[in-house]
Formats: structure tokens, C-alpha cells, sequence
């Protein structure tokens, strides 16, 4: 979409705290993503609700299109101001409003941290249920405004499904709270209350629908105990009925994160010290110190019950570190060092990731040009599958850009389904036809004028 | 603005250009387990916008290297609103270097006549008096008086204070010489005629023209004083010589230099010391470290990773005191604000950052703040509202703490 003239003169008077200088703009035109970038033609640094109903009035009277930004570090495209407008810097709103231990529930502004967050909540003996794995930088409003995963997956699934509930502003500047919270004397502390679930309309949807202003999520008490652990498998086959075999007896209880790797990943880590097996899952264990002995025992009975066992040099040189020394922060840990990545982000059930690692296979050869790995982390159901790209963006950008739709195109075929779609997957929506229908027609109830977020899943 | 040595030096930095997966990190990051509680002095107490970030100067230079036009006063302010403490470097998880980024573009600024005139008036300052605060030089020694210190016959080693001790901690200067007579060591100094800027500020605003004189005539000087030794207390004086001569010079001093803290350090490590200290009853039990970036950040050269941190808590450890907080967190500070020209370019910016580092550390609940660097000794002290004492790191010995027998 184009979008109208600024009115800076207008908008100054509205926004006197408008960042419009071209050299404040350059740090809101992308995040990581190889999705190209956009140009913004103003930001705003919101420090309040109020103030974000002010950006989202005034955009819609000028019709400007308003980009949400917490840290920008996503892979998906979902910040990058395609149709340029106000770039929406939610970042400052930082404060944590309440820790709630009755009712297990913190209450959040979008801007706050994940490094902030535990670190307030660590006194009370308390943390969330997911905690993502870019790093303690990323923000709680841009993680599940792109569906975070990370440690906690196996136990609770996504970030999104840790939300008790939501503000948002609506993109005709109306406040509207979600879940309990809709009767303002209640509160927060059930995500259902009334009637369907509007909560996750907002989770995933990259500011499509509406700005997230307040968030809460759910809290646990810290485990007692923590230790990790790696199982080796033959071949991928054996290492996805394992994984199907412990998710149907409920074996992961006490796994907190779970990462498969392959053979490639896995002989790089280990340098040669042993043979590498084909499949290799290094599993993070957190509970009472007996629960979490007895599942290990559990979980390396389970193994050998298909032909896998613990494979304990992975585990030492390798995963155990990257909890210690990293608390599974990739990006902390230096992943994308060699060059920059792509990420496509997807989720499969068990039995579809021999597939996703052989087309992993396919990938390496059609595309010569670029370093390939992939991961998969655990979740409470399926798996997360994650191909990873390494290009030189200086060199290589647009291929790298044509090879991402590619490969997309390639996971959908067989049975990988979009996780963080924000732009990167936005040019297959047309293969969900109904869901996307029904997504283009709350559009356009919500937001008819089409100024939250254009182009974030095709809307 | 376009100019193309500008372009050309932007894409010096290429793989830092092409490189940032935009995690953040060196925007805002707090990670207990580290001692990391935050990044950025600019972001924090200046300016928060993105654009002056480690992220933001790495995005801009990317855009100048794609020849885009960049306001000429915009890219100014920016550049010099960076206190060069390289803290977003040390938690960069691939290594890529902003801060060394922005001293370059610094210099480029200057050389092509778009130096904010704050860094002009410094220059100034150093060209006629020798020192970045514009004392007079005469006074550049009068701390010496009071010591009444004369070494005992002809000494091979060199005490070069630095104009921040000279002129902003004198106390500690004096202190400095005291202790390390006691422990057997024979200094001498220079005479206020004769000692001068060693132009380590110069280096960090980007005015390498002058920077390159005073380095110069630094090195000429100590070449031709006859010392076998420098011993210095001055963590910038020590940057300059270990790294910023080497690597913008093209010259190395021929004559060793040493900080003073490693002198102390060895004396106590090795058990060469016959004087036992024994602490006085005011002596504070615990004591908050303040680490100087110069002395604890990979940014500043070899210096970074020479292990001073360590070397100061052990120092203080072996006198007996509980020290906070720890080596991790020493990596991870955050700037005082004395670096980078902050005080000359954005004073009112520079006490805040000042008085935030004084919270952080009076927090720590230690009865002192020590700093081994007088630069950010001085820093403190400035900015101080009676809330902490702070002291040098010889002066707190020097206070503190009696010698009972002399000499190694």
C-alpha cells in the first residue's frame, strides 16, 4: 500500500517527540531477516498506552501505516516497514506492573526483556514458562507478537500459550483487555472469560491486529534441580517414534528444552572424538532431584527401547556448556557468527522430521552457494524445526532472499507449517485458503483502513 | 552528507557492517548470571534512540558505505555522544567492534573539518597548557611538594602520573609515589616543564593529527630521559603507549611500561615484601571496585585483557578487604562517563552517568569505592553528593594502611 504524506507539521504538534531525522529512521527500516528493508517515515518512542492510542489516532486520521518495534532482532520480516509510515517503538515501555503470586500471574508492559523479567522475578523464587532462545535482549512484546519458543517448550509449549491475557489498542485507538481481564475488577488470571479466546488473535499476528501494550504471563516456581542429558539415535526414523513414544507417555514432564541436532552438527561439536550418531537429542531436566533422576532413567530406557542410548560426550563438551555458559541463548552463544542467517521457523508433528533433515539434505545440494544447518526443539506436541541459512549479505542478499522462498515452498510440501510467518512466509498464505480468508476478513473489520502492520501474512 | 574518504573508511569496517543479526545486545541487556546489568552509558543517560547505540552507529556507517546522504550535524552528534567505553563490544556475541567503529568515524569527522567545536577547544587546551583540563602547566607538579618526596640517588624508573592524576586526583599521584617507595621501589618524575599530554584523549575524540604530535613528542621524551622503566598510574597514558602509539604510530616505546597496580601486584604475588600492612582502625572492611573501561574491555587493545581486574581485587584481597563486586561483573560495567570526551562534549550527560555508577556502587553496601583508575577516580569525586567516599587505589592504601618495615 502507499502510504499519505506525513502532515509533519501536523504530527509534530501531535508528537513532539517524533524521531524524523534520517539517521534515527536507519535503525527501524529491518530486523535479521533476509525480507528486504522498508523506510519509515517517522518513530515514535512510546512510553505509555496512552501514548500509543495517540500514534494509532493520529495514523488512522492520516492514514499512515504503524509498524510495532520492541528489540527488531526477529527473522521474519515482521518489523521491516514495507509500506513505510510510523515505526512504533514500544521498546521504552519497560516497566514491570505487578508480580502477582496469588493468582501466578506477572504483569508486563511489551518493552520489558526477558533479562529483566527473570531477573525481577528470580527473588520470588519464580519464572515464566518460556523463555526464548535469541537472548535476554529480546522483548516479551516481540516474542509473542512472533510466537517464541525456546526453554520451557516441552513443558508449555509456546509463549503464546503462557499468556494469561492481553491490552492491546485496536487500531481505531480503542483499549480492549482479553481474557478475566475483561471485567476490569477481575483481572488478570484466566486466558478464557466470556466467550472464544481473542488472546491468541493478537499472539503470533506481528501488530496485524492490534498493539500490545500489556502483557501476563503466567508464572512457575523455579525447579530445585536442573541437569542435562543427550541420547544418540541410528537414524532419524527411530529418534522420531522415540520422540512420538515419549510425548504420548508424557516422559518429557521434567524436560524444560530439548534440542535435536544432526549428524553434521553433532561431529562438529564433538571434533571428531567418536563416531557421530545420525540424531542426536540433548535434553534439559528440571524438577525435584528424584523426578528428575527417575525420568532420565525413564527417558534412557525409552531410548534403548529404539536403538538409541545416552551418548554422553555430546552432553559434556557440547550441550551441557550451552546451558551453563549460555542458557541455550543461541545467539549469545555465537551461533551466527560466520555470516549472516536465514531462519525459517516451522513446526511438524514427530513423524514428519526424517523428512524435514532429508530435505535439509535436498537444500545443500540445490543451493551450493550457502552453509546449511537445521534444529529442532522439542515441544509439548511435535516438534519445532528450524533451516538455517548462513549467507554473505553483502554478496549474496537477493539469492539468499529467492532460495528462502524456495525452500519454504518445500517445507509446506511436506507437512512443515509456518512458525513466525511475519513477510518471510507471507507469499504462501494462499495454501491455508479458508484460515486465510477468515484472517482477511478480521482484517477488515478490525482494521478496514489496513495501517496496522501491512504485508505481515499477506494482510 | 557524502564524502567519499568517509565511505571509504565506513567500509573499512566491512565485516562489521554486514554482520549485525541486530540481537540488541549492545542496546539493552541484563543477565544476572553474567554481571551484566545493562550496556550503554549513551543510551542510558544521554540520548535512548536507537541511533546511538552500538547497533545504530553500526546501521549508519552501513548506509554511509551504501553512499546514502547522512546529515552532516545529525552523524555529529551521534558520533560524539559515545564515550568509546566499549562495553557494547565486550557483549557482542560475534565480535564485531562499534565503539572502534565510531573513533575512526570520529577521526574522519575532524580530519574533514566536522569537529564539533567542543573537540576543538580541547585541542586547544592540550596545544597551550599540556593537559585536557586547561590548568596551567606550572601546576602540574605541585602535588610533589607535599609529598616532600626526593628518591634516594639516581632511579632508572620513570613515575608518569598522567594529567588526570596530576590535575584531578593529586592525592592519589602523591599516594602512588609513597607506596611504591615503601614497597622498594625508586621513582622518579619529570619536571612540570618537561611532561606533557600523552594525547590519549585525542585519540578517542578522533583528532589524530594532534593526537600523533603529542604521541611523538611522548615518546621522544621518554627516549631521552635515561629511565630503564615507566611506571605509570593512568590507565589512558597506559593505552596510549601499549597500544595507540604501536598501532597509529607505527611506534613502540623502547622503554618497558608498566602500570603502577602491576608493580604492587608483583610485589605482593611474589612475597618479596619484608613490610607487613597492617589497617588502620578506620580502615574499611569492604570496598566497591570501580574497574576503569580502559583497564577491563577487550575494546581498548591489549590493556582489556591483561587481567587488571583480577590484579586489583587481589591486590585489595590480600590487604584484607571484601571486595564488590565481582571479576565477571568488572568485564560487563558500565561506563562512568569520564571517557570518550564525554565530560568536554556533553558534561551535563557525563555527571549523570557519573552519578548513576556512584549509586550502583554505594548498592553494593561497601564502606569505600575504589578506583585504580584517577581518571574515573576523579569522575566519581566530581559528581559525588557526600553519599560515598572514593579514593584511589594507592591513596585508600596510602590511607588505610601502615607499613611496618620498609624496602623489598
Amino acid at each position: 500500500m502507499k502510504s499519505a504524506p506525513l502532515g509533519r507539521e501536523f504530527l509534530e504538534s501531535q508528537l513532539p517527540r517524533l524521531l524524523e531525522d534520517q539517521v534515527d529512521l536507519i535503525s527501524y527500516r529491518r530486523d535479521a531477516s533476509v525480507y528486504p528493508a522498508g523506510r519509515p517515515q517517522a518513530a515514535f518512542r512510546a512510553t505509555s498506552t496512552d501514548e500509543v492510542v495517540q500514534v494509532v489516532k493520529i495514523a488512522l486520521q492520516r492514514k499512515l501505516p504503524v509498524y510495532v518495534w520492541g528489540a527488531g532482532s526477529t527473522y521474519a520480516g515482521g518489523v521491516n516497514p514495507s509500506s513505510g509510515g510510523i515505526a512504533l517503538d514500544v521498546s521504552p515501555m519497560n516497566r514491570i506492573l505487578a508480580i502477582d503470586r496469588t493468582r501466578a500471574v506477572v504483569l508486563v508492559e511489551p518493552g520489558v526483556t526477558y533479562g529483566a523479567l527473570l531477573e525481577a522475578l528470580r527473588p520470588h523464587g519464580l519464572t515464566v514458562g518460556i523463555v526464548p532462545l535469541t537472548g535476554p535482549s529480546g522483548t516479551v512484546g516481540g516474542t509473542i507478537s512472533s510466537h517464541g519458543l525456546g526453554t520451557g517448550s516441552p513443558r508449555f509449549q509456546g509463549t503464546g500459550d503462557e499468556v494469561a491475557g492481553l491490552e492491546v489498542v485496536l487500531a481505531d485507538g480503542e483499549i480492549l483487555c482479553t481474557g478475566s481481564a475483561v471485567l476490569k475488577e477481575a483481572g488478570f488470571f484466566q486466558r478464557y472469560a466470556v466467550g472464544p479466546d481473542l488472546t491468541g488473535l493478537f499472539l503470533g499476528a506481528n501488530g496485524a491486529f492490534g498493539v500490545i501494550t500489556k502483557i501476563a504471563l503466567w508464572t512457575h516456581p523455579i525447579p530445585a534441580h536442573v541437569e542435562t542429558m543427550a541420547l544418540g539415535f541410528a537414524d532419524y526414523p527411530t529418534a522420531a517414534n522415540f520422540i512420538a513414544h515419549c510425548q504420548e507417555r508424557e516422559l518429557f514432564r521434567n524436560v524444560w528444552y530439548g534440542a535435536g541436532y544432526d549428524k553434521a552438527a553433532v561431529a562438529a561439536r564433538i571434533a571428531g572424538a567418536a563416531p557421530a550418531p545420525d540424531f542426536c537429542l540433548g535434553l534439559d531436566l528440571r524438577g525435584e532431584p528424584e523426578d528428575v533422576a527417575a525420568d532420565r532413567r525413564r527417558l534412557t530406557q525409552a531410548a534403548r527401547g529404539y536403538g538409541g542410548d545416552e551418548y554422553p560426550i555430546f552432553n559434556d563438551v557440547f550441550f551441557s556448556k550451552l546451558r551453563r555458559d549460555f542458557s541455550f541463548w543461541y545467539g549469545y552463544a555465537g551461533y551466527f557468527s560466520r555470516s549472516m542467517c536465514a531462519l525459517l521457523m516451522t513446526s511438524m508433528e514427530s513423524s514428519t522430521m526424517p523428512r524435514f533433515f532429508a530435505l535439509l539434505t535436498r537444500f545443500r545440494a540445490d543451493y551450493p552457494e550457502f552453509t546449511w544447518g537445521a534444529g529442532t526443539v522439542l515441544c509439548r506436541r511435535g516438534l519445532h524445526g528450524a533451516v538455517i541459512m548462513f549467507y554473505d549479505e553483502q554478496r549474496q542478499w537477493e539469492a539468499a532472499r529467492q532460495a528462502c522462498i524456495a525452500c519454504c515452498e518445500h517445507l509446506l510440501r511436506i507437512g512443515c507449517v509456518p512458525y513466525k510467518t511475519g513477510k518471510v512466509w507471507a507469499s504462501l498464505m494462499d495454501n491455508f485458503p479458508a484460515y486465510f480468508k477468515l484472517l482477511q476478513k478480521l482484517k477488515t473489520a478490525l482494521d478496514p483502513q489496513r495501517l496496522l502492520a501491512p504485508d505481515n501474512l499477506a494482510l | 552528507m557524502r564524502d567519499n574518504s568517509f565511505i571509504a573508511l565506513a567500509r573499512e569496517f566491512t565485516d562489521d557492517l554486514f554482520h549485525c543479526s541486530r540481537c540488541n545486545y549492545c542496546v539493552e541487556m541484563i543477565w544476572e548470571e553474567r554481571g551484566i546489568h545493562h550496556v550503554c552509558p549513551t543510551l542510558l543517560h544521554h540520548n535512548p534512540a536507537p541511533s546511538y547505540s552500538g547497533k545504530g552507529y553500526l546501521a549508519i556507517a552501513r548506509a554511509l558505505a551504501d553512499g546514502e546522504e547522512i546529515s552532516q550535524s545529525a552523524l555529529v552528534d551521534r558520533l560524539f555522544a559515545c564515550t568509546t567505553c566499549g562495553n557494547c563490544e565486550q557483549v557482542c556475541p560475534i565480535g564485531l567492534k562499534p565503539a572502534q567503529l565510531v573513533r575512526a568515524l570520529r577521526a574522519d569527522l575532524v580530519a574533514n573539518a566536522m569537529a564539533p567545536p567542543e573537540v576543538l577547544a580541547l585541542a586547544d587546551r592540550i596545544a597551550v597548557t599540556q593537559n585536557p583540563s586547561g590548568l596551567p602547566r606550572s601546576e602540574r607538579y605541585r602535588w610533589r611538594e607535599s609529598t616532600g618526596y626526593e628518591p634516594d640517588g639516581p632511579s632508572n624508573i620513570l613515575y608518569l602520573p598522567g594529567c588526570s592524576a596530576c590535575y584531578g586526583m593529586a592525592g592519589e599521584a602523591a599516594a602512588t609515589l609513597r607506596v611504591l617507595t615503601k614497597i622498594g621501589f625508586a621513582l622518579r618524575t619529570l619536571s612540570a616543564e618537561q611532561d606533557r599530554c600523552c594525547g590519549a584523549v585525542l585519540f578517542e575524540i578522533g583528532h589524530l593529527e594532534m593526537a600523533r604530535h603529542q604521541g611523538r613528542s611522548t615518546l621522544d621524551l621518554i627516549e631521552t630521559s635515561g629511565a630503564s622503566q615507566i611506571v605509570t598510574s593512568s590507565a589512558e597514558c597506559l593505552e596510549a603507549l601499549r597500544h595507540h602509539y604501536p598501532s597509529r604510530l607505527g611506534r613502540e616505546s623502547k622503554v618497558p611500561v608498566v602500570h603502577a597496580l602491576e608493580l604492587l601486584h608483583e610485589r605482593l604475588a611474589s612475597r618479596k615484601l619484608n613490610s607487613r600492612w597492617v589497617a588502620r582502625p578506620s580502615a574499611p572492611g569492604t570496598v566497591a571496585l570501580m574497574d576503569s573501561c580502559h583497564l577491563s574491555k577487550k575494546s581498548h587493545g591489549p590493556l582489556g585483557e591483561a587481567g587488571y581486574p583480577r590484579i586489583a581485587r587481589e591486590i585489595l584481597a590480600s590487604l584484607g578487604c571484601r571486595v564488590f563486586p565481582d571479576e565477571t561483573a568488572a568485564a560487563y560495567a558500565v561506563c562512568c562517563g569520564a571517557a570518550g570526551g564525554m565530560p568536554q562534549l556533553h558534561p551535563e550527560s557525563s555527571l549523570r552517568m557519573a552519578r548513576a555508577k556512584l549509586d550502583e556502587l554505594v548498592q553494593t553496601g561497601a564502606e569505600a569505592i575504589v578506583c585504580p583508575s584517577p581518571l574515573c577516580a576523579g569522575q566519581l569525586r566530581q559528581a559525588n553528593q557526600s553519599i560515598a567516599p572514593v579514593y584511589g587505589l594507592f591513596e585508600f592504601i596510602d590511607t588505610f594502611f601502615e607499613s611496618t618495615e620498609g624496602g623489598a
